[in-house]
């Protein structure tokens, strides 16, 4: 797929390269800082793409930490396969060094080929789980040659799971004691107009796992998920939880997922036909499984409303008038709930009231941040904040920003959408173990929570 | 240790120095290892001085030292074929040892770096130990085989056949591991997709296929891809064939690897092809490809944008099999510029009767946003919804009025080409707006916008209060404008002077004049005499007033329509069949982006189903009338893709201006829609221009 990999600095020179087809010019990624600029550089930034094409050569790259990953193919090739694999490859590398960055890059550019020597072949990747290939390239190598100085030719073996079905999971792993902790994490996205409105909204859902079993285990995840439940016959109550003021989720039936995706060591085709989610864990940390759900099922009332109005005095100041109200459970509360408010760039001689809560003044981001700590179901505050407007503006620069209003929060103990473990059943067939499994909920913003301003 | 402070420049001979120390110490290892460092480091930094020290790390894989060997490999990798064919030899013979060592990890990176140098001595050798490695009794040497045996196609693909390597690759799909399997799979798609030379294509029988789907679950993501891939390769002859594989790998639309995702909607929408009426068999497909599609939008900016093109792509050919609502592709604040732009067509592609007033309301806040080229966009979305949707038209001239009434510059050029196009669609259903338009007429500068009014002045400067203060205006600068303007401007003199001679004369002659003697372009001067001879041999004629330059001149334009549609569908087709590919993200035909690519297509088969023409037609009208950059005609692109814009220069010229060239076309108007109230002051400038006219012209035909 990708014929070279390149690891380039915030300019684009490159730092290290890796050249799997030898079918470019090794000298092409030298044009690569001058596309970067030009790319970037339109003054009418319609031109603007991820990726570049110049001169038949195709740059798929991505940034992190001040780094550039390119790819370069010169053929129509998978492109999002590509963009992925460079993902991927950034977790990995991070996994190993902490953090990937010029440095690290310079720090361990040995490991770094070995590490593409193994996650790529001829271009097409092959292994990006870090775990595997902790297993058999390792920045020890003394430590290795130790334990098996007596064979030393036998030493540093492909482990059974590059080419084995479970390819996610080791054999002979042993804990003393069994838990499982599940985490049902759901962000919520939502967009909201200057009068309360939803536009759209959705709820992104994640359960994580930490497994810390032993032996190979297979488990068994029981949710009240609509699909899963009018399938396997169990649906009845449906999560209460879900019924909030907020969320109409609580149909009585459970919950519709619209789409789940699975982490690779769920069985899908079991899940497609009988609705049951079985899998052989990794060891450790992962997601197990994400999923989403939008509002055209969920018409959501905002769970934090804000209300917000601005009226500008031509030359002189700012006033902002805010609420906020927590439209959860009263038996619910959000904790962390930040608003913020975009104010204008030259604001200054800020005076905030606020009702409950801090409010602080950020000049360098144009921000003004209404903090409150710890907000019961129900209840409504507000806010007042006045600036003042030294400099000469017209009012029609001052909105012309339209930037949003953000909101921030988090409430334990819930979720939107009513999902609910109702069990995860771990079996060991040749150890037959007690195990704990553990579940705890949270509900909290996502990266969108925007309120636009009028 | 940490390895930065070995990554600097070394000389040669120092490194040489080095290593003859390090074989003083009884144990070479550690200090060897050091050296090595410094090589690879050397390597990266470029240091051409490198070529020199290759006798020695040949030497250094004697030692038997994994980490000495991977090091010495990835040199010999770099340098073998730089220095000549005596010195790089040498390190032949341990190669022929390393590929049948005990060690399967050696095994393999040996043959990977001899394969994937270049010279004669080290294809000879791999050619030579190639069969061996690929029946190697360990998966994970099998599975690098396969891809070295596409390297030896790269290096020399007529030996590569007449060894019948091909055939042993063909051989290892029936391996019993499915890792190899795919790795098998995807080195033979880089010999199949080869267009040079012999064309070998790869075919999978039904069998084969359900084996592969079968071990979808046995195999991590990227064999995964892999093996969906290759499904593109198996032709369903029955639609059972067709509805079977897709069972199959529908559940693979729920894997978190979104390349996996979009793999198997290429898949599935390539079997589909196989299926008579695929919506309606499998009700809940459309749902499903949607709502996989949608929630990758929640990954990193360019996934999206991965993702947000090919729904473009589908929504153009395959309507019918995805479902999207449309305000999850509604814009947030942050997104950058190139999703906004990809959004805003999808919303475009997606908006119907139904959720035209979301549509338009989201839209109009798009229009007053600060970033300008967004706006635009959002003001020409809203003008070709209004072209699309007949029933939401005035809605949306309601909104672009509004907009109008602010006063802002860019808002105003846009919009002018807008309503241009909206009263073409529409003629004479939405007048109110021209007075709205021209009370700014003064800050419209953009050549297509001046085009714009300039046009909407001559088609309705009856019904205009003060359209002579605003072309006077407009015309104000007519020597100094491009060809286009002065072409628009032409026409519309020439047409205000037959609607409402007693004013349109005196501009009119101006015009002309400018047009015969000042300008020196030749496109503007013979339509100016052309107008000129017109007019004035009209007037001879003492029939009603310029009855045969009316004739000519005010004729109806051609309908603006919608549901013209000028992709093509074999260019779609062969898209559907590169979804996910870089292909995808230029949507165009993909031989013009990739000149060498091997052309993709439905294989014919009994089931194939005949491409079925959607009753809902998105292409626009003209070709111009598209929002964003698409370009589906198959006429070849005036730009690289990546700079591909939505750009003005491909816009039309005005519809006025181009009106004139076809003028055969066009149905004569009806002249009954102009009257004129006085008669006799028609009578009277009709006699006083015709005088000067000929004047003119006869002045002009002496000077020839």
């Amino acid at each position: 797929m990708a014929s070279q990999i390149h690891f380039l600095d915030i300019k684009g020179k490159p730092l290290l390269s890796r050249d799997y087809k030898g079918d470019i010019p090794n000298n092409t990624i030298d044009k690569f800082p001058l596309l970067l600029m030009e790319n970037e550089d339109q003054d009418n930034n319609e031109d603007y793409k991820p990726f570049i094409n110049s001169q038949g050569i195709n740059y798929v790259y991505i940034s992190h930490n001040n780094l550039y990953l390119c790819a370069l193919t010169k053929k129509n090739e998978n492109v999002m396969a590509i963009i992925i694999f460079l993902g991927k490859l950034i977790e990995v590398l991070t996994q190993y060094f902490k953090s990937l960055e010029e440095e690290s890059i310079r720090d361990n550019f040995v490991i770094i080929y070995e590490l593409l020597d193994e996650m790529m072949d001829y271009g097409c990747p092959q292994t990006t789980d870090t775990k595997i290939l902790k297993q058999y390239i390792t920045q020890d190598y003394y430590k290795l040659i130790r334990q098996t100085s007596a064979s030393s030719r036998t030493m540093v073996q492909p482990p059974n799971a590059v080419t084995n079905a479970v390819s996610w999971r080791n054999d002979g792993i042993v804990y003393k004691k069994n838990e499982a902790f599940l985490d049902v994490i759901e962000s919520i996205n939502m967009l909201i107009n200057a009068n309360g409105q939803v536009l759209n909204s959705e709820i992104l859902g994640q359960i994580k796992i930490k497994s810390n079993l032993s032996g190979m285990p297979d488990l068994r995840l029981g949710l009240n998920d609509k699909n899963i439940f009018n399938i396997s016959g169990h649906g009845s109550d449906a999560a209460e939880s879900g019924a909030t003021a907020g969320a109409a989720g609580a149909t009585g039936k459970g919950i519709e997922m619209e789409d789940i995706k699975f982490h690779q060591c769920v069985r899908l085709s079991k899940f497609e036909n009988e609705r049951i989610i079985t899998f052989i864990p990794p060891d450790g940390e992962f997601q197990l499984m994400s999923y989403r759900l939008s509002s055209a099922q969920f018409l959501m009332k905002p769970l934090i409303l804000v209300n917000c109005k601005t009226k500008v005095h031509k030359h002189s100041r700012i006033e902002i008038l805010c609420s906020v109200k927590a439209q959860i459970k009263k038996k619910s509360t959000a904790n962390n709930v930040e608003v913020i408010i975009p104010i204008p760039e030259d604001a200054d001689t800020p005076k905030f009231t606020p009702e409950y809560g801090t409010v602080k003044w950020y000049p360098e981001r144009s921000e003004v941040v209404w903090k409150l700590k710890t907000f019961p179901g129900g209840k409504q505050f507000h806010m007042k904040a006045e600036l003042g407007l030294p400099a000469v503006m017209d009012q029609e620069e001052i909105f012309s920003s339209k930037k949003p209003i953000k909101v921030k929060f988090n409430i334990p103990y819930f979720t939107t959408s009513g999902i609910q473990v109702r069990y995860l059943r771990i079996n060991e067939p040749k150890l037959q173990y007690q195990s704990y499994p553990w579940v705890r909920y949270i509900t909290q913003s996502g990266e969108d929570y925007t309120v636009r301003m009028k | 240790m940490s390895e930065g402070k070995l990554f600097s420049k070394t000389k040669a001979s120092e490194l040489k120095a080095e290593l003859d120390q390090a074989f003083r110490k009884s144990k070479p290892q550690p200090r060897v290892k050091i050296v090595l460092k410094k090589v690879v480091a050397n390597i990266i930094l470029n240091n051409g001085e490198l070529v020199a020290l290759f006798p020695d790390i040949v030497q250094l894989m004697k030692l038997d030292d994994m980490e000495i060997r991977k090091s010495c490999f990835h040199y010999i990798a770099n340098y073998a074929h730089l220095v000549n064919h005596n010195v790089s030899g040498e390190a032949l013979p341990y190669f022929q040892r390393f590929v049948v060592d005990q060690n399967p990890v050696l095994r393999t990176l040996s043959l990977r770096t001899l394969s994937a140098v270049s010279s004669k001595q080290y294809v000879e050798l791999t050619f030579n130990v190639i069969e061996n490695s690929l029946q190697d009794q360990n998966p994970y040497v099998r599975k690098s085989a396969a891809y070295a045996v596409s390297k030896l196609y790269q290096h020399d693909p007529d030996r590569t056949i007449a060894l019948q390597l091909i055939d042993k690759l063909n051989e290892l799909l029936y391996d019993a591991d499915p890792v190899v399997v795919s790795n098998t799979l995807a080195a033979l798609s880089f010999i199949t997709e080869q267009q040079q030379g012999k064309v070998l294509t790869l075919t999978i029988d039904k069998n084969h296929a359900m084996t592969l789907v079968g071990f979808l679950a046995k195999t991590n993501e990227w064999s995964q891809i892999y093996i969906l891939n290759s499904l593109l390769s198996f032709i369903p002859q029955t639609q059972t064939d067709a509805l079977d594989i897709i069972d199959r790998i529908i559940p693979s639309l729920q894997h978190e690897n979104s390349a996996v995702v979009l793999d198997t909607i290429k898949c599935i929408i390539y079997l589909s092809n196989y299926v008579k009426a695929p919506e309606l068999v499998i009700p809940t497909l459309s749902k499903r490809l949607g709502s996989s599609l949608v929630s990758l939008l929640s990954k990193k900016p360019e996934i999206q944008f991965l993702v947000l093109r090919n729904v473009i792509l589908l929504l153009l050919g395959k309507r019918g099999l995805c479902q999207f609502d449309v305000e999850l592709f509604f814009c947030k604040y942050d997104d950058p510029i190139f999703i906004k732009d990809t959004k805003l067509e999808i919303i475009y592609l997606l908006a119907n009767e139904k959720n035209a007033n979301v549509v338009l309301r989201e839209l109009e806040e798009y229009a007053t946003e600060v970033d300008v080229p967004m706006a635009r966009k959002a003001i020409r979305a809203i003008g070709n919804l209004a072209v699309k949707l007949p029933s939401s038209s005035i809605h949306c001239v309601e909104v672009i009025t509004d907009l109008i009434s602010n006063g802002i510059t860019y808002i105003l050029q846009e919009s002018a080409i807008v309503i241009k196009n909206i009263l073409r669609k529409y003629p004479g259903k939405f007048n109110f707006a021209i007075p709205e338009l021209l009370n700014h007429y003064k800050l419209i500068d953009e050549p297509d916008s001046k085009i714009a009014v300039i046009w909407i002045i001559g088609q309705y400067c009856e019904v205009i209060d003060k359209c002579n203060t605003a072309l006077e205006f407009l015309i104000s600068t007519f020597k100094d404008e491009p060809t286009e303007v002065q072409l628009a401007s032409l026409t519309t003199v020439a047409k205000y002077y037959l609607k409402v001679p007693e004013k349109g004369e005196q501009m009119m002659l101006k015009v002309l004049q400018w047009a015969t003697e000042e300008v020196d372009n030749p496109d503007v001067r013979d339509r100016g005499f052309f107008y000129w001879r017109l007019l004035s041999s009209n007037a001879s004629a003492a029939t009603d007033f310029q009855v045969n330059a009316k004739r000519i001149i005010l004729n109806n334009d051609p309908f603006i329509v919608t549901d013209n549609d000028n992709i093509d569908p074999a260019i779609l087709e062969e898209l559907e069949l590169n979804i996910g590919s870089l292909a995808s993200i230029y949507l165009k035909p993909v031989q013009l982006v990739f000149r060498l690519t091997k052309r993709k297509q439905l294989t014919k088969s009994p089931a194939l189903q005949p491409r079925t023409i959607h009753e809902n037609r998105y292409g626009n009208g003209d070709s111009n009338e598209n929002i964003d950059d698409i370009e589906y005609a198959s006429s070849p692109p005036k730009v690289p893709p990546s700079r591909l814009k939505y750009s003005r220069d491909d816009r039309s010229p005005s519809s006025s201006s181009r009106s004139k060239f076809n003028i055969s076309q066009h149905r004569p108007s009806s002249t009954s829609d102009t009257s004129y109230d006085n008669e006799s002051t028609e009578e009277s400038a009709k006699e006083s221009f015709a005088k000067k006219l000929s004047r003119k012209a006869s002045f002009l035909g002496r000077k020839k």
